[in-house]
């Protein structure tokens, strides 16, 4: 099978183009950066926080293989099982197996982009499991037959005219009432939860010394997808291990203000193995898959491995300017954003398009918002390298080349002077040309007569007026 | 004291009046501009396109002509800074490093330079308009030079500032990708000249040139009759 | 199978981090607590504006007629209690008997407990630790503590004595560190909520609509 690579600037020309999501994506963001700014800005010490939190994610990177082992060894103890997968699809394969073995026909999910990236819902589907997303924002997705569009608000760019036609369709019963949609999600999802065989979540924090599993919500899907079915199924890729409950309050005095600007969310749950002897309820069986899907590869690459200190926090997502005017679906990977932008071509599958780190415009906004200490702007100048490196920049090498060369540059540039008003004409032939797309909003700023010719007049004429003035 | 002027390519052929302006701000300011012959271009452009082999040659023209500057000064905060990154250029052990590194550390942004260098914060200047000051994320972000942009704008007599929706925000140019995805551009600079409309300024200041061209492009697209304004011709006031 | 897949990328993993890497840049212990004492006055301010309501009782006697008032204002018609010493303390099992509310007991809970709890009224439980930073309930589940108690009914009555009362997170995770963990520890912070649709907040998504905190002075 051969897939043609995604094309970001097709993907998001198009997604421009949906006036309506753009509105609703803006006004969303636009509050969750509010938010984060206010819970920031009331925490005097959060650099210090997050330079604490920093330490910690890079003291876990370079013990990553023994804090697996010891996380493996505390599940265990904890009555608990861990499985590893290599790739994505071995992943979903695993727990599709797990489920199947044991005859589950229900399975209620917390949100997780660990599942999205194993693509666990198709593959479940595949063996006739139901899978019931839970996070009501991934439920709404699930629904309309869509994909997440952020990291943490999934349904980010769908209104609420959108939900109530949706609803309508799926349950017979709607409303144009934003808690009363709530309302008719919670009952319906209820039942599900009742009913399900097992439960899947993701896992913002392992803890090596415990082996607890921590998620963080609001809603409460996620507490009741690990508490009231008989499985527990938690997937984790493999850097989401930290050594100890101490490292585990570090990166958590970090993680919900640049998340959702909370000083924590309603929700932080830390779940350790199966239930015990005596308990009634929990988990009888608890899970946790760990996945590498390119990851241990990452780890090896000194320059980029640092991407590997996020904690999925949706934070430069939402002060990026490009993912703010285009949206999450452009990317056509799972996770979009400058984050997405560094790791996406990293996994194992599904790397979106090849030239994604050129769509930026080097603003550095996510690199001051992350609070992981990531350099965007470095990494993705690392794999723009890479990718230039395997081909031929004709403009780029020609301008170079001029450049060399002060007696070039400067030829070619009167040329440009010479050639100016045509270029006008130019970009309204070939709207499509290098010029004609700068131009189509803004106007021709046209070629001067060069600073350097005018220095010297200009230099004599100064000192004069200074020396006048002295 | 001496200066050398490090004019962008930008500003050589395209936005001259910002040379012009930075020159009679430096003199104002009691510095002798001088102008080494030769110059063309920091190689920026295809540093970003992830072509450091490319930028390395014009590095080393930079560094021999500016190598017996007492200070560079230039009119903009992302040639600034691309000129303080070309020491991670070269190797660790590569000699040539050593004297980039020097030559990076005396090149100023001009507002770096005025309020880092000289200690000046006021320089006299007079400037009737109500603006909005659009940080650029070269110069603020990267650069780190905001807080100079700002102090030498507050003492600017006659200025009114007004602030901007969302200040840190990106105007959308960002080189080659302006051409490369300019729809996405196009939505990031109408944003930004949405916010500059709503802000009511009559002008719109920024430190780095590209910025300007950018919105000053899009703003003679969109008939408004807002000037783009660069920090130099600010400060130059009259002067010229 | 398995194996070969954990040994695999442990081997890789292994060979990545081989060579070293350079020293964290800042020390990783974690930030001291915040200033101030914990008690019910800062604990209750932060709990009241998450959702919940308070309610102080100095004494057994104003504990039980809290219940009590409680109990009747919302209609409790049945409910599921924990085991737990602080509600023997305030004799949780004869307020709800003397107010006629039926009690199921522990042994009378289906195979499935949530299920059984879905037309439950009220579930009553104490808490382990109580956060007076992020007015948090840390609830721990244990033999007799059901899960489902303070999550599935519609209501949830939390008892916190005043000697569990904590600054904030840390120290929590410090105290906690100090024995086993349990299978499930939940600290939970407010009524859930959710702002998914259109980033409008609501609150009562999932688990109980309303929350009520009951304080114990004197325990
Ligand atoms: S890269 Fe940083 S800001 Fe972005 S999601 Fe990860 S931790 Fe958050």
């Amino acid at each position: 099978m051969t897939k043609t690579a995604h094309d970001f600037a097709k993907a998001s020309a198009k997604a421009l183009g949906d006036r309506q999501s753009r509105a609703i994506l803006h006004k969303a963001i636009g509050h969750i950066r509010v938010l984060r700014q206010r819970s920031v800005n009331a925490m005097p010490d959060f650099p210090e926080r997050q330079a604490r939190a920093v330490a910690v994610r890079d003291k876990t990177l370079a013990k990553l293989p023994e804090l697996l082992e010891t996380l493996e060894a505390s599940v265990t103890a904890a009555g608990g099982r861990v499985h590893y997968a290599e790739t994505a699809e071995t992943a979903a394969t695993l727990v599709a197996g797990i489920l199947s073995e044991r005859g589950a026909k229900l399975v209620v999910k917390g949100k997780s982009m660990v599942s999205e990236e194993m693509g666990l819902n198709e593959v479940l589907e595949a063996v006739g499991i139901e899978a019931v997303e839970t996070d009501l924002g991934e439920y709404i997705i699930q629904l309309a037959g869509q994909r997440p569009s952020h990291i943490l608000a999934p349904a980010l760019h769908v209104s609420k005219e959108q939900v109530s036609d949706l609803f309508a369709r799926k349950f017979g019963r709607t409303s144009t009432d934003i808690p009363e949609m709530t309302r008719i999600a919670r009952d319906s999802l209820r039942q599900k939860f009742l009913a399900a065989d097992a439960g899947i979540t993701g896992c913002n924090i392992a803890i090596a010394e415990t082996g607890t599993v921590t998620v963080l919500e609001n809603e409460g899907n996620i507490r009741l997808s690990g508490s009231c079915p008989p499985i527990h199924i938690a997937l984790m890729t493999l850097e989401k291990v930290v050594e100890t409950l101490a490292d585990a309050a570090v990166v958590l005095d970090i993680l919900p203000p640049a998340a959702t600007g909370q000083t924590l969310p309603v929700h932080l749950s830390f779940f350790t193995g199966a239930r015990r002897e005596g308990e009634r309820d929990g988990p009888k069986e608890m899970h946790l898959v760990i996945l590498d899907n390119g990851r241990s590869d990452i780890l090896a690459d000194p320059k980029l491995r640092s991407i590997l200190r996020c904690i999925r926090c949706g934070a430069c997502l939402n002060v990026c300017p490009v993912y703010q005017s285009v949206g999450g679906h452009a990317y056509g990977t799972v996770y979009p954003g400058p984050m997405g932008s560094v790791i996406s071509p990293l996994l194992n599958d599904n790397p979106g398009d090849p030239r994604q780190p050129f769509a930026c415009t080097h603003c550095a906004a996510c690199s001051e918002a992350c609070p992981a200490g990531i350099d965007h702007p470095a990494l993705l100048q690392e794999l723009r390298r890479r990718v230039s490196e395997t081909e031929t920049d004709l403009p780029v090498a020609a301008f170079s080349l001029l450049a060399r060369h002060p007696l070039l540059f400067g030829g070619a540039a009167a040329v440009g002077r010479l050639l100016d008003p045509k270029l006008r004409e130019v970009a309204a032939v070939a709207p499509d040309a290098p010029v004609g797309r700068f131009l189509r909003c803004r106007e021709f700023p046209g070629l001067a007569r060069p600073f350097s010719r005018r220095f010297k007049a200009l230099a004599r004429r100064l000192k004069r007026l200074q020396g006048g003035r002295a | 004291m001496e200066a050398f002027l490090f004019i962008p390519c930008l500003v050589e052929h395209v936005l001259p009046q910002v040379g012009e302006a930075t020159t009679a701000v430096l003199v104002r300011a009691g510095v002798t501009p001088t102008l080494p012959k030769g110059q063309t271009c920091c190689g920026q452009f295809a540093y970003k396109r992830g072509r450091a082999d490319l930028v390395r040659p014009l590095a080393r023209r930079f560094v021999e002509l500016f190598q017996d500057a007492p200070a560079v000064v230039c009119p903009s905060g992302s040639c600034t800074a691309m000129v303080r990154r070309y020491p991670s250029l070269f190797a660790e052990d590569d000699p040539f490093r050593e004297q980039a590194e020097e030559v990076a550390a005396k090149t100023f942004e001009l507002g770096q330079f005025l309020v880092e260098r000289l200690g000046m914060v006021d320089l006299g200047a007079r400037c009737d308009l109500t603006a909005a000051l659009h940080g650029s994320c070269q110069t603020t972000r990267v650069l780190g030079a905001g807080s100079a942009t700002e102090a030498l704008l507050a003492k600017v007599a006659g200025l009114t500032l007004v602030p901007l929706a969302r200040p840190e925000r990106c105007c959308g140019f960002g080189g080659a990708f302006s051409i490369d995805y300019p729809e996405a551009s196009e939505a990031i600079v109408s944003e930004k000249i949405d916010d500059i409309v709503v802000s009511g300024a009559d002008a719109v200041i920024t430190a780095e040139p590209s910025c300007l061209l950018n919105i000053a492009s899009a703003m003679a697209k969109r008939d408004l009759p807002i000037k783009a304004l660069h920090l130099a011709e600010v400060l130059a006031g009259e002067g010229i | 199978m398995k194996t070969r897949a954990k040994n695999a990328i442990l081997g890789r993993l292994r060979a990545a981090t081989a060579a070293g890497f350079p020293r964290p840049s800042a020390p990783t212990i974690p930030r001291k607590p915040g200033g101030g004492v914990a008690d019910f006055e800062r604990f209750a301010a932060v709990l009241t504006t998450l959702g919940p309501t308070f309610e102080l009782a100095r004494t057994p006697e104003e504990a039980r007629q809290a219940l009590a008032a409680y109990l009747a204002a919302n209609d409790v018609k049945t409910a599921v209690r924990w085991d737990h010493p602080d509600l023997e303390a305030v004799s949780a099992a004869d307020v709800l008997a003397e107010a006629k509310v039926a009690v199921i007991a522990p042994e009378e809970l289906p195979e499935r407990v949530c299920p059984g709890l879905a037309a439950v009224d009220l579930g009553v439980t104490a808490v382990a630790y109580a956060l007076c930073a992020t007015g948090s309930l840390v609830l721990a589940a244990a033999p007799g503590r059901e899960r489902g108690t303070p999550l599935v009914p519609r209501l949830h009555v939390a008892l916190v004595a005043k000697s569990r009362l904590l600054l904030d997170l840390p120290t929590m995770l410090e105290r906690v560190g100090q024995d086993p963990m349990p299978s499930a520890l939940n600290c939970v912070s407010g009524v859930s909520s959710t702002g998914d649709i259109e980033f409008v907040y609501v609150r009562g998504v999932h688990g109980p609509l309303a929350v009520h905190v009951i304080g114990l002075d004197w325990l």
